[in-house]
């Protein structure tokens, strides 16, 4: 059996997989209430939470476009370990304060924190409304990028037998199918499977690039004589970038719209903590790892042939697979494991963007099915609009990656200030926002991405927390502010102002 | 609140012992995130002037082994504070849709 036969038969082994778990996840369906169908029914244990959270905050973008990186860069791009062990440590900040009040509050997305948090504020809808459009754009992004990759993936392990547009309709149909059958659950069952396929798949290549090259010293040694450049000193606009980088990637993905679902849907507050300390983890085991096959993979290959950046894990892949029949076999399970990773990521997105439209964008709040209908229906009319897009190959994943969370950072101010700083108001966030957002497209546009190697994102974030801090401090938040502390208290002891100052707030 | 089975001068003494406990806790945790800061400031190489040429330890270039040990370390604090840190749920159970309060944001409960 040749590599396409093998690529054909392991897609639709896949493929029929994750439709028998979309089956059962279907079968174990509650009442089909937005909780239920976008949180799981709040029961996700450690061990499908932890791999939920893997399999989403991993995704084709670290699997594709990180090698990539990594072969452009050097080692200087070690920085993604960094970053995404910055993403766990920030959680410090979200998770002790929001998972309380969203359990004891009953919130489903994000914007629900939001909306409750400035509820007797009102700007607060506006703020509600505006964030949600910017998670909306960024969740639209990243599954425009998952779809990308998706049909790449399928048309690389195939030999073109499925072509690229028969991928991304295909499987982007596929991910929809089960994500509307199942809801949460599926996506998370499925991420389940799917991290360990993304886990087993990476460690397997690794092994294999560090073997051939005679071990890891001798791979930097011919990383050194082949790109000089890819083992020197980062300069200082590379150190700028470096740390520019942590804070981006760091404090928009706590705001993922998805990671934030994940905390709400842990079956308890010490199950979220237990999958968060495996979590931690996880960058040495992936990231690093991507980061080691990208730069292993400088002296294999020539970067003036033009091997685009996401072309570099499928090449290496390709050329592994021609050694023989049992690295063909596994060079199709890394393939697989790309694809899983991939389409974890991509049904992650689509589940969040439907709930994040309907209660957040549309202001349909309500607990029943008609809710939840709608938000899949919105999902489905998303991804219809989105598929042409993807369509064309022309734009790499890594600009993707960075748009988007350029967009996402300026949430920060509305969650992670918000959840402690009782005097900040909804409309110097909303301001805020609005300025952050202002700036960084509009360097965007201009043909900026980063200043001195700080991300015009993280520039537009100063000036949004700024405007946060001072239009906080001067406006005529003080009787609100004893409102919000007073108002929004249930029987005087489990509002959301007396779950976040716990301790604090007088009884 | 749990019921209290030891009461001592000052109260409950559970009770008091396990406020302590908390604090001891949250106080190790301040420190260890106040380590992760640090760390981080020391895995990026500004400190570093690139004279010398190419030095390899642990079959890496120097500087980045500094930088990947000190994520590894990141991630070993990390995961003790994790282990530190209380996420409470508070008493009440995850709500279910008759459980919900009047003013959560599913306000259009039917």
């Amino acid at each position: 059996m040749n590599f396409s036969e093998m690529g054909v038969v392991a897609l639709v082994v896949y493929v029929a997989l994750l439709l028998g778990v979309s089956e059962v996840a279907s079968r174990m369906r509650r009442d089909g209430s937005p909780s239920d169908h976008f949180l799981g029914g709040r029961e996700l244990g450690v061990f499908v939470l932890f791999l939920t959270l893997y399999a989403t905050a991993y995704s084709g973008n670290s699997l594709l476009g990180y090698p990539g990186k990594a072969y452009r860069t050097g080692f200087h791009f070690i920085m993604s370990t960094g970053f995404m062990m910055a993403i766990v440590v920030v959680f410090h900040v979200l998770v002790p304060k929001l998972r309380p009040a969203a359990v004891q509050r009953g919130y489903v997305t994000p914007g629900d924190w939001v909306r409750d948090r400035f509820r007797d504020d009102r700007w607060g809808v506006g703020l509600t409304r505006a964030v949600s459009v910017l998670m909306i754009m960024a969740l639209a992004n990243f599954l425009l990028a998952s779809l990308k990759a998706m049909g790449e993936v399928a048309s690389l392990v195939t030999g073109d037998l499925i072509p690229y547009s028969w991928g991304v309709v295909g499987l982007a149909g596929m991910i929809l199918f089960y994500e509307t059958r199942g809801g949460m659950r599926a996506v998370a069952w499925t991420d389940a499977a799917q991290g360990i396929l993304m886990l087993a798949g990476l460690t397997t290549l690794l092994a294999w690039l560090m073997s051939s090259a005679g071990g890891l010293t001798a791979v930097t040694e011919s990383v050194a004589a082949a790109r000089p450049s890819a083992v020197a000193l980062p300069d200082g606009q590379g150190i700028a970038n470096w740390f520019s980088t942590i804070v981006l990637l760091g404090l928009a993905s706590v705001i993922y719209p998805q990671a934030i679902q994940r905390i709400y849907a842990a079956k308890s507050g010490r199950v979220l903590t237990h999958s968060l300390v495996w979590m931690t983890f996880m960058p040495l085991a992936t990231t690093l790892v991507v980061t080691l096959i990208g730069v292993a993979a400088i002296p294999r290959l020539d970067l003036a042939s033009g091997v685009a950046s996401d072309g570099v894990m499928p090449a290496l892949l390709v050329e592994w697979s021609e050694e023989g029949a049992s690295s063909r076999l596994a060079a199709v399970l890394v393939f697989i494991g790309a694809l899983s990773a991939i389409m974890s990521t991509a049904d992650s997105c689509l589940l969040s963007l439907g709930s994040v439209m309907a209660r957040d964008l549309l202001g349909k709040t309500g607990a029943d099915v008609r809710q939840t209908r709608l938000g899949k229906l919105l999902a489905a009319f998303v991804l219809v609009l989105i598929i042409p897009i993807a369509l064309q190959r022309d734009i790499t994943l890594w600009r993707l990656i960075e748009l988007k969370m350029e967009l996402l950072i300026q949430c920060v101010p509305a969650f992670l200030m918000a959840l402690h700083w009782r005097r900040q108001s909804a409309r110097a966030t909303l301001a805020g926002l609005l300025a952050g957002t202002g700036f960084a497209v509009i360097a965007t546009l201009s043909g900026t991405s980063q200043w001195g190697g700080v991300h015009v994102g993280v520039i537009g974030l100063l000036v949004n927390g700024c405007v946060v801090v001072l239009g906080s401090l001067f406006s005529e938040s003080g009787g609100r502010h004893d409102r919000w502390r007073a108002g929004s208290r249930l029987d005087g002891s489990t509002g959301v102002a007396g779950i976040l100052g716990k301790g604090r707030v007088e009884s | 609140m749990g019921q209290c089975y030891i009461y001592g001068m000052g109260g409950c003494l559970g009770e008091e012992m396990n406020q302590k406990q908390r604090a001891t806790r949250r106080r190790r945790r301040r420190y260890l995130l106040l380590a992760i800061g640090l760390l981080y400031l020391v895995s990026v190489p500004w400190y570093r002037t690139s004279e010398g040429g190419l030095r390899l330890l642990w079959g890496l270039p120097d500087w980045v082994a500094v930088s990947v040990a000190c994520y590894a370390l990141v991630a070993i604090l990390n995961a003790f504070a994790w282990r530190l840190t209380d996420v409470d749920d508070g008493d009440a159970l995850p709500l279910t849709l008759s459980e919900r309060p009047e003013s959560s944001p599913d306000r259009n409960v039917p």
